[in-house]
């Protein structure tokens, strides 16, 4: 997405009138063009006050017992939305420890290389594309996953592992964690798998080689909807 | 962000049940309000406000001032959980425009609004003032969760109409609002 086209859907953005994809792709422009920051808070200030537009009305008195026991039932589960997301086999996995953080090098593989094309070629097609990003403490990735050719390509840019380990990607579905493939600390790969059933996508720290299934927490995780 | 909003914030930061039950008690009838306006209905309205406030509790400890008042806050996540929650409906109900009753002359001036019904009496009059189909295309999404897509379709003009009357709209009631914001 330009800079024209980001703009001109810039009022629907902010008042939440694009289709997920289209937010997404607004979302991922507008996280590295500042351009946009100074219409887009305006646009976002005035649709805060048109919440009050709406008129006021007394709730039924018992929706605030309602709202306290949910909030009580709630205080006794983890509390960030990643515990709550993730499969179960993640829930008492022991969180891996990264006291180290490298500088990485950015290296586009051959393959990386070819598949980002394709996603520039394909960044018009709302329907076919799916992008991510995923955030978390061992750094960053960006996911465009391309449905028509089952291609998820991740540019990441993520701390060195630690010695014996590498970075496996993860889709996410009712059935648990399926693997996407490894992937490189820095750098663009793109890996086929099938995400058209996964709500969310996750990278974990695994042994070198991968795991069938996830081992360690995820570092990075990003929801799909 | 007024004061007791600072330090109710605060509170929540730090977990404090007694603090959200203080949130529920200044902001329920707006976010109720605005879940109603939206849903169209009393028993998926107190769905989504209790959702809402479970997920403004869950966020707590990352509450930041800098990112706008408590209300604003609160208010955006029943925004967003009523439209999902009327997008997962088949069908849609049509949106109806409000009928808003024409505001009594000697308006304040924005530069001195503080209470909550000087600011829903400015923002109202803001959307009555504008043309009507810049109203409606404010009302079709905001309040109907309509996409532009969508809101062209139903509307029968083009996308790229759409697109710019929400802009044109929503810059103008900016304007309006202007001191307010």
């Amino acid at each position: 997405m330009n800079d024209d086209e980001t703009e001109e859907l810039l009022a629907a953005y902010a008042i939440g009138a694009l289709s997920t994809v289209e937010a997404r792709q607004v979302g991922a422009h507008l996280s590295a063009c500042r351009r946009h920051d100074e219409a887009l808070a305006g646009l976002r200030a005035t649709v805060d006050f048109l919440a009050l537009a709406a008129p006021e009305r007394e709730p039924p008195a018992a929706l605030r017992a309602r709202v306290l026991a949910a909030i009580d039932a709630d205080a006794g589960a983890q509390r960030p939305a990643v515990v709550q997301m993730r499969p179960r086999r993640w829930l008492s996995a022991p969180r891996p420890a990264f006291a180290w953080l490298a500088a990485a090098v950015l290296l586009l593989a051959v393959v990386g290389l070819g598949a980002w094309n394709a996603v520039l070629q394909l960044s018009g097609e709302d329907e076919g594309t799916v992008t991510a990003r995923l955030t978390g403490a061992a750094g960053s990735a960006e996911l465009v996953y391309l449905k028509d050719q089952g291609l998820a390509v991740f540019e990441v840019e993520l701390a060195d592992p630690p010695p014996g380990r590498e970075y496996q990607a993860w889709g996410i579905d009712e059935s648990g964690a399926v693997s996407l493939g490894l992937l490189p600390n820095s750098g663009t790969v793109a890996l086929r798998g099938d995400l058209s059933k996964a709500t969310a996508v996750a990278i974990s720290v695994e042994p070198k080689g991968g795991s069938d299934e996830p081992t360690t927490d995820p570092v990075l995780f990003a929801t799909l909807r | 962000m007024s004061e007791d909003e600072l330090r109710l914030l605060e509170r929540l930061r730090r977990n404090d049940r007694d603090a959200l039950a203080a949130t529920y008690d200044a902001y329920s009838r707006l976010a109720f309000g605005l879940a109603y306006r939206i849903v169209g209905e009393t028993g998926e309205a107190e769905d989504v406000v209790q959702e809402a406030f479970v997920s403004l509790w869950r966020q707590a400890d990352r509450l930041d001032s800098s990112r706008g008042s408590l209300r604003s806050l609160l208010l955006t996540i029943v925004h967003r959980r009523a439209v999902d929650a009327v997008r997962r409906r088949s069908s849609r109900p049509a949106v109806l425009l409000e009928s808003l009753e024409p505001l009594p002359s000697g308006a304040p001036d924005p530069l001195e609004v503080s209470s909550v019904a000087e600011q829903q009496r400015l923002v109202q009059r803001a959307l009555t003032e504008l043309p009507v189909d810049q109203r409606k295309a404010v009302e079709l999404t905001y309040f109907g969760g309509l996409t532009i897509a969508e809101m062209a379709e139903q509307e029968g003009i083009p996308l790229g109409t759409a697109k710019s009357r929400l802009r044109l709209a929503l810059d103008r009631m900016r304007t309006s609002l202007a001191g307010a914001i």
